[in-house]
């Protein structure tokens, strides 16, 4: 097998480790933002102290905890699924505070018509606050997303075949370092500058709305 | 913070009393969450004395605090060596001058696009074979700087974006020459703005000190993979402990940022220029640097002069 194909293999694994653990973090960081801004406190307390653990523990820990932690436990995932589950359960506080930003851009004239025509939480938040709030929150959402590529790397140190990792193991076949680490430069690259245009093209269309 | 306050009416007596359910209910659910989750520990043993037994035993514990003063340590020397690396770098990206300007977006560019984890691999495989057979800290430690030089550099500059002009101008207007303005006017406000984003950096700092595990690098997480791998039944313990240590200099690293915030903030104009540093960023506060162009309000409130 050519080392293109294998980097594009680790490109692939990359890809859909982004892909997969950004779909979990966006479900589950919306949800903890709405339960930052709700009137019930224990949701608010919860949301507020995932934030704060994931903000202080590192990366990797939290990865090796999953992998070779829960096994003892009984869970038993494969090393690809952990690193999305991590992955995904890391950024989602990012991305909780991110939306939770978004949501203070918003107007309070917004917010008070909302109030006077005898809305509800659920409805200011999901038809009033929200829809406004994503114009503000695309850009930043967009840098998290560039985060997570790069973040997708610390699957390798426990063995994912990404970029990174095949990377590594061109380099233990070929010894040549340096092509082989440009090359993995530019792997990433491959994949940081097109999802940069695109959300800047995808901000740039909301900004239309306004 | 003020719109969230707003999103619903002031409850009237029904409402207060469905609030008050809702959060009976979510309470109910998470204790039910920490029960269930204690339940599996305990059926597994975890909360076994002889489990737990190895932490109290000295030798443990030191070898535990050598882990952490290593990785301070490395996060020291890196933060030492980064930030006074990153100065420089973002005056340069800033400079008037063609080709510094460039060097100086290229070496940005091409470290914060490459993860962390990649570069320090490399770096344990290039460096030896240019016949520099250093130890593992000093391996750490490079990547670290590469990686964390161009993170900060975005931080410096965008703090002296979000300073504004005027400023530089009122400095060139009395007769300064362009680095004095910069040295005595500019600098000086800038740092003070950034304080809070340069203290977010410190703990990313801090946190990516955990990759010196693969070197290996002998710090607090590889320690505490080294206790799990001697008592296999005190790995989760470990884990947690490990966890917790770090959780700790977290912990104190936000608090400090929370207190220049606050020790800030009693001039208002102060606060909003600093949630601009990190706006600038492309981020929220404490965020990491994105790989995306720092806004730059100036040139947005100008486009078509200079």
């Amino acid at each position: 097998m050519s080392y293109i194909e294998r980097f594009l293999g680790g490109i692939a694994v990359s890809v859909e480790l982004t892909l997969l653990s950004f779909a979990i973090a966006i479900v589950l960081g919306l949800l903890l933002a709405i339960m930052r801004v709700s009137p019930w406190p224990p949701f608010r307390w919860f949301a507020s102290a995932y934030v704060e653990v994931m903000r202080m523990m590192p990366l990797l820990a939290l990865l090796l905890l999953f992998t070779f932690g829960l096994p003892k436990l009984g869970f038993i995932y494969s090393l690809f699924t952990s690193t999305v589950l991590v992955l995904g359960l890391y950024s989602a506080a990012w991305i909780c505070e991110v939306v939770r930003a978004g949501i203070n851009t918003v107007a309070i004239g917004q917010i008070e018509a909302a109030r006077s025509i005898g809305m509800r939480f659920d409805q200011i938040l999901g038809e009033v606050v929200l829809p406004q709030a994503m114009q503000s929150v695309i850009g930043p959402l967009g840098n998290l997303f560039i985060i997570q590529i790069k973040a997708s790397a610390i699957g390798a140190a426990i063995g994912v075949a990404d970029i990174t990792y095949t990377a590594q193991k061109i380099n233990f076949d070929t010894a040549l370092a340096i092509p082989t680490f440009l090359g993995a430069m530019a792997a990433y690259f491959l994949l940081t500058l097109p999802s940069g245009l695109f959300f800047r093209f995808l901000e740039q269309k909301m900004a239309v709305l306004r | 913070m003020s719109a969230s306050n707003l999103l619903y009416e002031p409850p009237g007596p029904i409402a207060r009393r469905r609030n008050r359910i809702i959060s009976v209910i979510g309470v109910v659910l998470l204790v039910c969450c920490a029960l269930a989750a204690g339940h599996r520990l305990d059926a597994s043993g975890q909360f076994d004395a002889n489990r737990w037994q190895i932490f109290l035993h000295p030798g443990t514990i030191r070898f535990l605090f050598d882990g952490l003063m290593a990785t301070l340590l490395a996060a020291a020397i890196s933060t030492v060596l980064a930030f006074s690396l990153a100065l420089p770098l973002a005056l340069a990206r800033l400079s008037n001058r063609f080709w510094l300007r460039t060097l100086a977006a290229a070496y940005i560019g091409c470290f914060r696009a490459v993860p962390l984890l990649l570069l320090i691999l490399f770096t344990v495989i290039l460096l030896p074979s240019m016949g520099l057979n250093w130890h593992a800290l000093g391996y750490l430690v490079f990547g670290m700087v590469l990686h964390h030089s161009a993170m900060t550099a975005e931080v410096v500059r965008a703090g002296i974006l979000s300073l504004g002009r005027g400023q530089r101008e009122a400095a060139l207007s009395i007769g300064m020459r362009e680095h004095q303005a910069m040295i005595w006017v500019v600098l000086p406000q800038a740092l003070k703005l950034m304080l809070p984003a340069l203290i977010s950096s410190v703990l990313a700092i801090v946190q990516d000190t955990s990759l010196g595990y693969i070197i290996p690098y002998e710090e607090l997480l590889r320690r505490s993979q080294q206790i799990s791998s001697f008592a296999p039944q005190s790995l989760l313990q470990s884990a947690f402990i490990v966890t917790v240590m770090y959780g700790f200099v977290s912990a104190l690293l936000l608090a400090l940022r929370r207190w220049i915030e606050r020790r800030q903030a009693y001039t208002s104009r102060a606060v909003v220029r600093e949630e601009g540093v990190e706006a600038n960023l492309g981020g929220v506060p404490g965020m990491p640097t994105a790989l995306g162009p720092v806004a730059d309000p100036v040139a947005r409130r100008q486009p078509s002069t200079l």
